[in-house]
């Protein structure tokens, strides 16, 4: 069939993603006074990842010590040893040197109490503060985003999904994209482009991440042929809410609450408590042990892994609840009554430590010009504050970059490809096909249900045959329920089931690679910490149509004492 | 209606292929404390609908899932699916497909009115120094996520945001993020000319942003009548009719529509205006004098008193 040759517009420099990090990097090309263009599938600074950040840390830099004490801290119950400690040095450093001083200009308001110190948790040392109230620091931080990226005029657009990243001789040459309002593919020519797609991915039926996160920034680095590392190293959360299903992302944090040193508690369905934070005293985030205490609760019968267990925060002062917790509404208006009542939860698919592989010095990828700045980055980074120092960073070399070469020739036969291949995805479904969302959904399932917290070699296989399945015959009679181009979002669902099927299938190969368990990636088959064999990062690369496998070892700043742990029962 | 379902009806329209829109009847599963949205997610799963709906969150966050459910502007993630419910787009706002409405008008609107803090003197050094009190007028502005429900309620809104010439009324929705920072202790833009461009005056202070608010938010008292106050003294004084028009009734009893014209518009307007206040004088449209007694004075001076003006 014959089609109009898609629009071409050019930049210096692509940002997509409009969370914390994609909103840092479009500021500072824009600073740096050069050409940019910011797209967002979703709305900048209202979907995406950053939204959900519920605690800041600010973590002190200045003295030598204390900083050495939390890196060590960070490597053992952070990052299982996988983080590098240098980073996070960098990282922190930027967050009290820059984002903290920046945000606050720009408004946010750290809670204070009536003197004026900031609130932190009971003890003080948790450095955990909180914008205004503890579950909406990424909300108020965003806003703030939001309206500078607006104010400033960067330009902008929005609902508007990137489809594909274009590259030619191994470099970066643009992008393309479909505007989601308008049902128009167009191709953006630039110099260098950073993907800023976060952490998160609504790849289980349970997930932390937004309605449009599902996979897409994996799926285009890995198509365009970037590496990939550490995919396997997914987290989960134990304590987001039941009930009502879309209220899956409601977290009840395992974390200390302002003012207190005391957070959820966890209760199997015989009543009898299994988790609290005493019981881990060093580990202030104690996300990864719930899991494991969990665990053993499931194989004593008093929870499973698709609910009957509860927590609590019956032993925190209502007035704490009410006063410092943007939760605390939600429970009410179920007509729970959080001084005497548990709150059903459900394990959660949450943010990926892996993603794009970068140097975390650069933020580059092994495509020149492409850049990956937070959360999609592979370096583990979990903070909102953080990846504004990654957005940055990311900007600053992809500005040195577009200021040094010319705009590279579009390979007008891979922009073709992908305009036939986003163009037939714009088709009816078939008699018994499916619509996207509820391929989207299938996809869902069976990851929550064989690629859950607990793995083992047989049931990751078994997923492999089910994606297979679903790719063979339910993505050809898929299609559309209307094909009007006016903010159809069944076409941008068949974009997303070709994704997430794509990276879910990496996610499994990458985890049956790795023969241990470590943080929060558990195989029943392997269930004891390898420290000798894998203090590694797992690498993906594409190979002809396939995928190589390699190894690299972990930054050896901090080590564990020992070479074997037993998972269940090691603190980290 | 089958035991373990729940029916609702869904407004669909495609102004792009539809002549008009029409409703559709579903009926899903229900779930234990379904939410609205949790219907539409059904209504595409399980009835195979392709429905156009707006949400990133689900939780409260994004606030890009307003809807209306029977007449009533709601989040779906937050309000209580109810069997037989009517879902429809927010008001005020043009249909892009089904249930996603343009919001465009009132995020320029917002934009336009510079929504953050400008400050003359320089930022010394993190954290900066100030207590909880010192925030208490904007705290409670500050769980404003932008859905805009109270602007799509708003009937000073009705005829639409950008009017010609004169900007009309901006809504509730924005002037809570004008009041956040207006009412910041660090803010030092002098916002009074802006607000009087943003209408303020329009709001007739009826209350329905506050109701309809999902996040709680005392949209009146917390934000439109302290600008009010702060535009109150701008040059031009259009902000100040609000109160001019309750003195007027307060002292008396009726609309004085004479000394309201002079009181609102100042002498020379007044003047300038003679010859239609004496058409009005002649045909009795207006008169020098009230002519309310004692009683009724009396009277109406403790509405006010009990309304607390």
């Amino acid at each position: 069939m014959q089609r109009a040759s898609p629009r071409v517009v050019s930049t210096d420099v692509v940002v997509i993603g409009g969370g914390c990090a994609g909103v840092y990097a479009a500021l500072k090309v824009q600073a740096e006074g050069l050409a940019v263009l910011q797209i967002v599938k979703g709305f900048a600074g209202r979907s995406g990842a950053s939204i959900f950040a519920g605690n800041l840390q600010l973590q002190s830099t200045k003295d030598p010590a204390e900083e050495e004490r939390f890196m060590a801290i960070r490597a053992r119950y952070g990052s299982s040893y996988l983080n590098d400690p240098d980073y996070i040095r960098r990282a922190c450093r930027f967050t009290e040197d820059v984002f903290f001083p920046e945000m606050e200009q720009r408004g946010l308001y750290l809670r204070r109490h009536e003197d004026g110190q900031l609130v932190t948790s009971h003890d003080r040392k948790a450095g955990n503060v909180w914008a205004p109230n503890q579950g909406f620091s990424g909300t108020m931080i965003m806003e703030l985003l939001r309206k500078d990226l607006l104010a400033h005029r960067v330009p902008l657009l929005q609902e508007t999904m990137v489809t594909s990243l274009i590259v030619r001789d191994g470099a970066v040459a643009g992008v393309t994209a479909l505007d989601i309002v308008r049902g128009e593919f167009f191709v953006v020519r630039a110099k260098a482009v950073i993907v800023a797609t976060g952490p998160g991915n609504y790849l289980a039926t349970r997930s932390t991440a937004t309605r449009e996160q599902c996979g897409n920034g994996f799926a285009m680095a890995w198509r365009a042929g970037a590496d990939l590392q550490d995919l396997e190293m997914q987290w989960f959360h134990a304590s987001d809410i039941a009930a009502p299903k879309s209220w899956m992302r409601l977290h009840l944090y395992p974390n200390p609450m302002p003012v207190t040193d005391k957070a959820v508690q966890l209760y199997g369905s015989d009543g009898g408590m299994f988790f609290h934070l005493g019981m881990n005293p060093k580990v202030k985030q104690p996300y990864y042990l719930q899991l494991r205490y969990l665990y053993n609760e499931v194989k004593k019968g008093s929870a499973s892994w698709v609910g009957g267990f509860s927590g609590s925060y019956t032993h925190i002062e209502p007035e704490i609840m009410e006063n410092y917790s943007y939760q605390a509404q939600f429970f009410k208006h179920l007509g729970i009554d959080i001084t005497k009542d548990r709150v059903a939860c459900g394990i959660t698919w949450h943010m990926t430590f892996g993603g794009i592989r970068t140097d975390n010095r650069t933020m580059a990828t092994t495509i020149d010009g492409l850049y990956a700045a937070g959360g999609c980055g592979s370096h583990g980074v979990g903070s909102i504050t953080y990846v504004s120092y990654d957005g940055t960073v990311a900007a600053t070399q992809a500005c040195e970059r577009a200021r040094r070469i010319d705009l590279p020739p579009l390979p007008v036969d891979r922009v073709e490809d992908e305009h036939v291949r986003v163009h037939d995805r714009l088709v009816p479904r078939k008699e018994r096909g499916l619509l996207p969302a509820q391929v989207k959904k299938r996809v869902r399932a069976i990851m929550s249900d064989k690629m859950g917290y607990v793995k083992s070699g047989p049931r990751m296989a078994s997923a492999l045959d089910d994606l297979a399945d679903v790719r063979e015959r339910l993505l050809p009679a898929m299609g559309v329920g209307s094909t009007s181009r006016n903010w159809n979002y069944d076409w941008v669902e068949a974009l997303d089931a070709e994704d997430m099927i794509d990276v879910c299938e990496l996610t499994i190969r990458m985890s049956m690679q790795r023969k241990e368990s470590r943080g929060y990636f558990f195989r029943e088959d392997y269930p004891y910490i390898d420290n000798k064999r894998w203090l590694k990062h797992t690498v993906a690369r594409r190979s002809g149509d396939g995928v190589a496998f390699e190894f690299t070892e972990a930054a050896p700043i901090f080590r564990p004492e020992n070479e074997i742990d037993d998972f269940l029962t090691a603190d980290y | 209606m089958e035991a373990g379902t729940l029916s609702a009806t869904i407004f669909r329209f495609d102004p792009s292929v539809d002549d008009a829109p029409r409703y559709d009847a579903i009926e899903v599963t229900r779930e234990p404390m379904m939410r609205v949205l949790d219907v539409l997610d059904a209504a595409v799963d399980e009835c195979g609908l392709s429905i156009g709906y707006r949400y990133f969150c689900g939780v409260k966050r994004c606030g890009m899932c307003g809807v209306n459910v029977n007449g009533k502007p709601v989040l779906a993630c937050w309000e209580a699916a109810t069997p037989g419910m009517v879902i429809e787009p927010l008001g005020n706002m043009p249909v892009i497909r089904d249930l996603i409405v343009d919001r465009g008008a009132f995020e320029r609107a917002t934009i336009e009115l510079e929504p953050r803090l400008v400050r003359r003197k320089p930022y010394a050094s993190f954290p900066e120094r100030y207590t909880h009190g010192d925030v208490a007028p904007t705290f409670p502005l500050m769980n404003c996520i932008e859905c805009y429900v109270c602007s799509s309620t708003c009937p000073a809104v009705a005829g639409g945001v950008e009017s010609e010439g004169r900007r009309a009324f901006v809504g509730p929705g924005t002037l809570v993020q004008v009041a956040k920072v207006a009412l910041h202790p660090k803010d030092e833009l002098d916002r009074r000319e802006m607000l009087e461009d943003a209408s303020i005056e329009d709001c007739m202070s009826c209350f329905r942003c506050e109701q309809v608010c999902p996040v709680g938010i005392p949209i009146v008292s917390a934000a439109i009548m302290p600008l009010r106050g702060l535009a109150a003294s701008a040059p031009r004084g259009r902000a100040r009719f609000p109160q001019t028009f309750a003195d007027n009734v307060r002292s008396h009893v009726d609309v004085h529509s004479a000394s309201l014209f002079i009181r609102a518009k100042g002498w020379r307007g007044a003047l300038a205006s003679l010859p239609l206040v004496l058409r009005m004088l002649v045909r009795g449209k207006t008169r020098i004098f009230g002519r309310a007694g004692t009683e009724a004075k009396r009277r109406v001076d403790a509405l006010f008193r009990a309304a607390g003006s």
